[in-house]
């Protein structure tokens, strides 16, 4: 399936989860997407983390609900416990393949969704930055030190020195671009053009209608 | 030869787009250097049935990126595009809340901007800033009514969680973005039209 | 070819003029250098040659640009760089994609050429700068060197008219230096036109046509005599005099101390000693290491094997203590400000000195004098000029005192005048503030008999040089 699409199922339910209140749904999303997961041979590892990471703030908003809730609020506290199960198992099935299919992404970004060129290549330009600033980073804070001051998070000096390295980088990154022939709104050819396949569509509007339909029972 | 006539620019200039994309990274990767401490915060209060305060407190560096991107280019779109920039490379970076956190970061990109919306976007000084803060404030929260389910919190903590949220956007997005405000024009480093 | 021309062109930042009353025609298929001090303009007229200026800048400019009868910065991008490509001194922060490959179809693509024609164009420009092998690295881990071969790799396969490139070899090693002087000289051999700016032109001296000379943002094209004397000014190979250590002891010490960059072994396990109040220079190719190697020794890079200071392991020392010990004069000046102006910088650094005594008002104005700093106290440090900040940064981190400091390439982008003066300044100071430094450069013109040991990185290994003692 083509990632855009996939985006885009995921993206809608996960909007519609946001105002629903069924456990019931949610555990029908999480157990859907268990079952796709079989499909995506998954490593342990990545098993092991579908589980762990919604649990704290799963449990957190959980006991929380117990706690002080009011009103119906203990079937509001498993519905946002089984709601985070379901938001992360949703959303891994996009994002845990996104490795592999992240270029395929932003070109179908491009070339399908007509997303301006200057942003998709502004995020992918960042993207292939990002070991660079995590550097970045740490070499701000011990050029400082090197002249006996400690830059704190809650100072504004540390987000000075961040922004100062993030305007630099986009005048040159941007002088860059443009060098390289960049031109914003101009045309440009694909070495690799994008095509989504109908069935792709199909699939879409059939999860998403399928989706709508089971909305209608009162489920608990 | 084809050239750029002059009384033609584009909405979103090369350059801006790429600032917005870098201060969000920066702010972000700022801020995910604390997921740790976050953790273990959320993790201490879960037991009391206090874990939201963990959010709470964060959020205000979280959405740091909003305001920030709109003091930066002045433009209106840029508090969303900025905290959509945050999100976005997260997500793209394999972050295991890529969905979700895509959606939240339009809602507060959405919710900062529309300090600056309300004054007309023609305040980019401390009083933007600071109605930033404040509808920052409003918007995530009726936001965190439906996702976080806090619409059915009693009362008194939901006035707690309310007061925490905005003292951290006020501290984060407001003081804090009004002093590296002073540093910038200061420095001189930022050159608009 | 299409005509490039610089007619009367004057260029300001706000009140202060950086180009005067420029003209300037390059002979077609000529090889042409520019020269000057820095900060006398010879970037900011590359600039606006590519037409990235005046879009890119802040400045105000007067007088033409045309390529062809069109303004230079009118023409759209894409035409543009098929007439006129572009060499960065740093090509680090201009690629945008992850890898060599990627970059070039991205250039490729954004010249709208036809997607079946791409890859041969890729591969072509790629062989030319002997770089296929590196086709789908990481640009990241690409040294200084492969990452302009990459970059001109890009002009190239865009076959652009004209090649302007300025201090092209600044972060490059003498042999990456002259593989890719030989892949310019080819290409201008295709009927192109070269402008290059540099500080140093061992290497390519026969190949040069013209000579133009910037001094204060004014040109002028020199007379044949003039020619010889600027040729002739640089010897070609210095010879650096050091001798061997033979302390028992170090300052710091690397026991089977390992670097690698990614999967690349930049120094396989070696076991070296650096004595206490010596100049200690590092040299070898670029990418081989040598930052990397300084950046471990501040704790900003991981590293194999045990690195200790006085004796103390450098992993086990909290990294704010380790550094009033230890510091790096970073190669990126603005990374190391605390303030806004020159003034408020100094006065920090002398709060915070080691030796408070020898940084008397008095001492401070004697330097910023010699360092041609002196009336920009009261300037903010984020506008000074690459050169200037350079020197300030020097003589702040000199202020402080910190008992060991560390040189990434202190003297690159400055001219020859001011590299002595700074120089004349670090011996000055380390001498008497009892320091040890160690320092990487590239301008080995300068630095041949300033040293007590030469430490050689190259094919892993880091080893002593020079004569016994």
């Amino acid at each position: 399936m083509n990632p855009l699409i996939k985006f885009t199922t995921v993206m809608v339910i996960a909007l519609e989860l946001t105002f629903i209140k069924s456990v019931t749904l949610n555990v029908i999303v999480i157990g859907v997407s268990a079952f796709l997961y079989l499909f995506l041979k998954l490593h342990w590892r990545q098993w092991l983390w579908l589980f762990i990471l919604p649990l704290l703030p799963g449990l957190g908003s959980w006991f929380s609900l117990m706690y002080f809730g009011t009103g119906d609020h203990e079937h509001m506290a498993w519905i946002m416990l089984s709601r985070v199960f379901a938001y992360l198992w949703l959303g891994g099935l996009f994002t845990l393949k996104l490795n592999d299919e992240r270029d395929v992404f932003l070109a179908t970004l491009e070339q399908k969704a007509k997303l301006s060129a200057t942003f998709v290549y502004a995020l992918v330009g960042v993207l292939n930055f990002m070991p660079a600033v995590s550097q970045e980073m740490k070499t701000i804070r011990v050029a400082s030190q090197m002249r006996g001051q400690t830059l704190h998070i809650w100072q504004p000096q540390l987000y000075f020195k961040a922004i100062l390295a993030a305007i630099r980088w986009s005048q040159n990154l941007a002088e860059g671009m443009v060098s390289h022939g960049f031109t914003e709104g101009a045309a440009r050819t694909h070495l690799q053009v994008v095509t989504i396949k109908r069935r792709d569509w199909f699939l879409l509007i059939i999860i998403l209608i399928a989706f709508q339909l089971l909305l209608l029972p009162n489920w608990y | 030869m084809q050239t750029i006539s002059k009384s033609k620019s584009t909405r979103w200039a090369l350059r801006d787009v790429l600032l917005l994309a870098f201060v969000a990274v920066f702010i972000g990767f700022i801020f995910w250097v604390l997921g740790p401490i976050y953790n273990l915060l959320s993790a201490a209060l879960t037991p009391l049935g206090l874990a939201p305060f963990a959010n709470e407190l964060l959020i205000g560096g979280w959405m740091m990126a909003a305001p920030l991107a709109s003091i930066l280019i002045r433009q209106a779109g840029a508090g969303v595009l900025g905290e959509l920039f945050a999100s976005a490379v997260e997500m793209l970076l394999g972050g295991q809340w890529g969905v979700a956190t895509l959606l939240s970061g339009f809602v507060q990109g959405i919710g900062s901007e529309a300090g600056f919306a309300v004054l007309g976007y023609k305040n980019w000084g401390w009083r933007g800033i600071f109605a930033s803060a404040i509808t920052g404030t409003i918007v995530t929260f009726i936001w965190s009514a439906f996702r976080d389910g806090y619409s059915s919190y009693h009362i008194g903590l939901l006035i707690a969680l309310f007061i925490t949220r905005f003292l951290s956007l006020l501290f984060f997005g407001g003081v804090l973005v009004v002093a590296i405000q002073k540093l910038i024009e200061k420095a001189g480093v930022l050159h608009r039209d | 070819m299409t005509d490039l021309v610089v007619d009367h062109v004057n260029f300001a930042y706000r009140e202060t003029p950086v180009l005067t009353d420029i003209s300037l025609k390059l002979r077609p298929n000529s090889f042409n250098l520019l020269v000057g001090p820095s900060g006398s303009g010879k970037s900011t007229l590359l600039k606006l040659l590519s037409g990235l200026y005046p879009t890119f800048s802040d400045g105000t400019l007067t007088g033409k640009l045309t390529l062809g009868g069109y303004d230079i910065h009118d023409i759209v991008p894409y035409q543009r760089v098929t007439h006129i490509g572009y060499l960065f001194q740093n090509p680090t922060r201009q690629f945008v994609m992850r890898t060599p490959f990627e970059e070039l179809r991205f250039s490729l693509e954004n010249l709208q050429v036809r997607p079946e024609d791409i890859e041969k164009r890729i591969t072509d420009a790629m062989k030319s700068v002997g770089m296929t092998a590196f086709m789908h690295h990481d640009l990241l881990n690409l040294s200084g060197g492969e990452k302009q071969k990459v970059a001109l790799a890009t002009v190239l396969a865009a076959d652009s008219d004209y090649l302007l490139l300025d201090e092209p070899f600044a972060n490059v090693d003498p042999v990456a230096r002259l593989q890719l002087i030989d892949v310019i000289k080819a290409y201008q051999s295709q009927g192109k036109t070269i402008l290059i700016t540099d500080h140093d032109w061992s290497g390519y001296t026969d190949a040069i046509d013209d000579i133009f000379v910037m001094t204060d943002g004014r040109l002028h094209n020199t007379s044949s005599e003039e020619r010889q004397q600027i040729l002739a000014k640089l010897p070609n190979q210095p010879t650096i005099h050091t001798s061997l250590p033979n302390e028992k002891e170090g300052i710091i010490t690397l026991e089977s101390v390992t670097l690698k960059n990614g999967k690349r072994t930049l120094l396989s396990a070696t076991t070296r000693l650096l004595p206490k109040e010596k100049r200690i220079l590092i040299t070898g190719p670029n990418g081989v290491g040598k930052s990397t190697l300084l950046s471990a020794l501040v704790k900003l890079y991981p590293y194999g094997g045990t690195i200790t200071y006085q004796q103390e392991d450098i992993a086990k020392r909290k990294i704010a203590k380790h550094v009033q010990d230890i510091a790096l004069v970073f190669q990126n000046a603005e990374q190391q400000f605390v303030a806004m102006t020159v003034q408020e910088e100094l006065t920090q650094a002398q709060a915070l000195s080691h030796s408070p005594e020898l940084w008397s008002d008095d001492t401070i104005v004697t330097v910023l004098t010699q360092l041609n700093l002196h009336d920009l106290r009261d300037h903010i440090v984020y506008q000074l000029s690459g050169g200037q900040q350079k020197k300030l940064q020097v003589l702040l981190m000199l202020i402080i005192g910190t008992p060991t400091l560390l040189f990434d390439e202190p003297l690159a982008g400055l001219d020859s005048a001011s590299q002595q003066h700074l120089l004349d300044i670090i011996a000055d100071f380390t001498t008497r503030q009892h320091q040890t430094v160690i320092m990487i450069s590239h301008q080995l013109h300068a630095v041949t008999d300033w040293f007590d040991y030469h430490l050689k990185f190259d094919n892993q290994q880091l080893n002593y040089i020079g004569g016994a003692s």
